[in-house]
């Protein structure tokens, strides 16, 4: 699917806001569309992800649209330039309103990775604790979303933009990367809880294989 | 525009109800000590709960020149070294432990816990099949959709718990302080709606 062009997200985030957001939205200095829309690698129930910059501070988040609005001083701090968000944008983002200038300062920042680490570790340690207390569907969620951040923390350690998630899954796909299990292991000993969460193959599949 | 129904309209649906009050005293039970209104502090000096691991609390030496205009707020930094100073952090020592501030921001926590415990109560209704429309579903519904099965999509409860689930999903893995405290009353205020009503009252 080719990438859509400017016009084409313009007309998306019209379709999807109402009147009030598209008002703050439009009061914005910047706006840039994110995330696999800005790629055409969306599902079809994907949301449309917005960075806005200006004024306005909050955030909009339904399942039509992700929507954040962050202040123009912060673009300029470090804490936003290293971050996982920031490094996406500059590699995958579309400006459909303003010049980016902070574009020129995005580094990639050790806290971007160990935010990552600590989020992974927040979920497994949770996991641990909850996995029995979850539905089916909620430990199939889990699995894809822990898959998914090892998978972000893999490239945030190589210093690499973390791409929209259709292509993180298109990749786990075509390739199962060991390193992923490798990863999982660094951060829990449970080979048990490992397993139940799909990260490590199970006993069963251990004999097959 | 329509009007929101001030309370549940639907039939009762007493399983799935008393879950659910349970569930929501167990989800405002998981919220960090850092959320918590001033007012809910000053009357737990002594014995309100040990922060969580997933806080950050502490107060960098030069965090807020990094922090948005919209949460430097004096109130905030206030309440802030003030729990910094509970747990016995000296200046000297929070120089020492925390001169890079890349893992210590104190106006953020991570909103996993409160996820999970959101997560946890869906689980349970599923589990004891409390709610007939949420067999269809295969991928995880959210709170919201629950409550517009049992109270109806266009209540206000439905409404509220809507926004309470904006308000802890957080963006860049980590959530504001000032939204989970939004959240946390938000989350009473529901509580406090679905409380039984004795009778005569």
């Amino acid at each position: 699917m080719p990438a859509p062009t400017r016009s084409i997200l313009l007309e998306e985030l019209c379709q999807r806001t109402s009147a009030s957001l598209s008002d703050a939205i439009w009061r914005s200095e910047e706006i840039i569309i994110f995330g696999s829309r800005s790629l055409g690698v969306n599902r079809a129930s994907s949301d449309l992800d917005v960075l806005c910059v200006g004024p306005q501070l909050r955030k909009v988040k339904n399942p039509s649209i992700d929507c954040i609005f962050l202040a123009k001083k912060e673009m300029a701090s470090h804490h936003w330039l290293g971050s996982e968000l920031a490094n996406h944008v500059l590699a995958y983002g579309v400006w459909v309103e303003g010049d980016g200038l902070w574009r020129n300062n995005v580094q990639l920042s050790t806290r971007a990775v160990r935010r990552k680490e600590q989020r992974i570790r927040a979920i497994l340690r949770n996991l641990a604790y909850s996995w029995d207390s979850l539905a089916p569907v909620f430990q199939v969620k889990y699995n894809t979303t822990i898959r998914r951040e090892i998978q972000r923390l893999l490239l945030l350690r190589e210093g690499e933009a973390v791409p929209p998630t259709p292509l993180l899954d298109q990749e786990w796909h075509l390739m199962q990367d060991p390193k992923i299990r490798r990863t999982a292991e660094e951060f829990c000993s449970d080979t048990g809880l490992l397993q139940r969460v799909g990260l490590l193959p199970s006993s069963s599949e251990l004999q097959i294989s | 525009m329509r009007e929101r129904t001030q309370t549940p309209k639907k039939k009762t649906n007493r399983v799935a109800l008393r879950i659910i009050r349970e569930g929501l005293d167990e989800v405002l039970d998981s919220f960090p000590y850092s959320t918590w209104d001033h007012s809910e502090r000053s009357g737990e000096e002594s014995s309100g709960p040990t922060p969580t691991a997933t806080e950050n609390v502490v107060v960098a030496s030069n965090a807020s020149e990094a922090l948005p205009d919209s949460i430097q707020n004096s109130d905030q930094k206030d309440e802030n070294a003030g729990v910094a100073e509970e747990e016995g952090g000296e200046e000297d020592a929070d120089e020492e432990d925390y001169d890079d501030d890349y893992d210590y921001d104190p106006f953020f926590v991570n909103p996993e816990d409160i996820q999970f415990a959101v997560d946890r109560l869906v689980s349970e209704l599923m589990r004891q099949d409390s709610i007939p429309e949420l067999k269809v579903f295969s991928a995880a519904p959210s709170l919201a959709e629950v409550f517009g099965m049992l109270f109806g999509e266009e209540s206000q409860v439905t409404e509220q718990i809507a926004y309470f689930e904006e308000l802890i999903s957080g963006y860049e893995d980590r959530a504001s302080i000032e939204d989970l405290r939004e959240a946390r009353r938000t989350l009473a205020a529901i509580i406090e709606t679905l409380a039984p009503r004795r009778k005569g009252a």
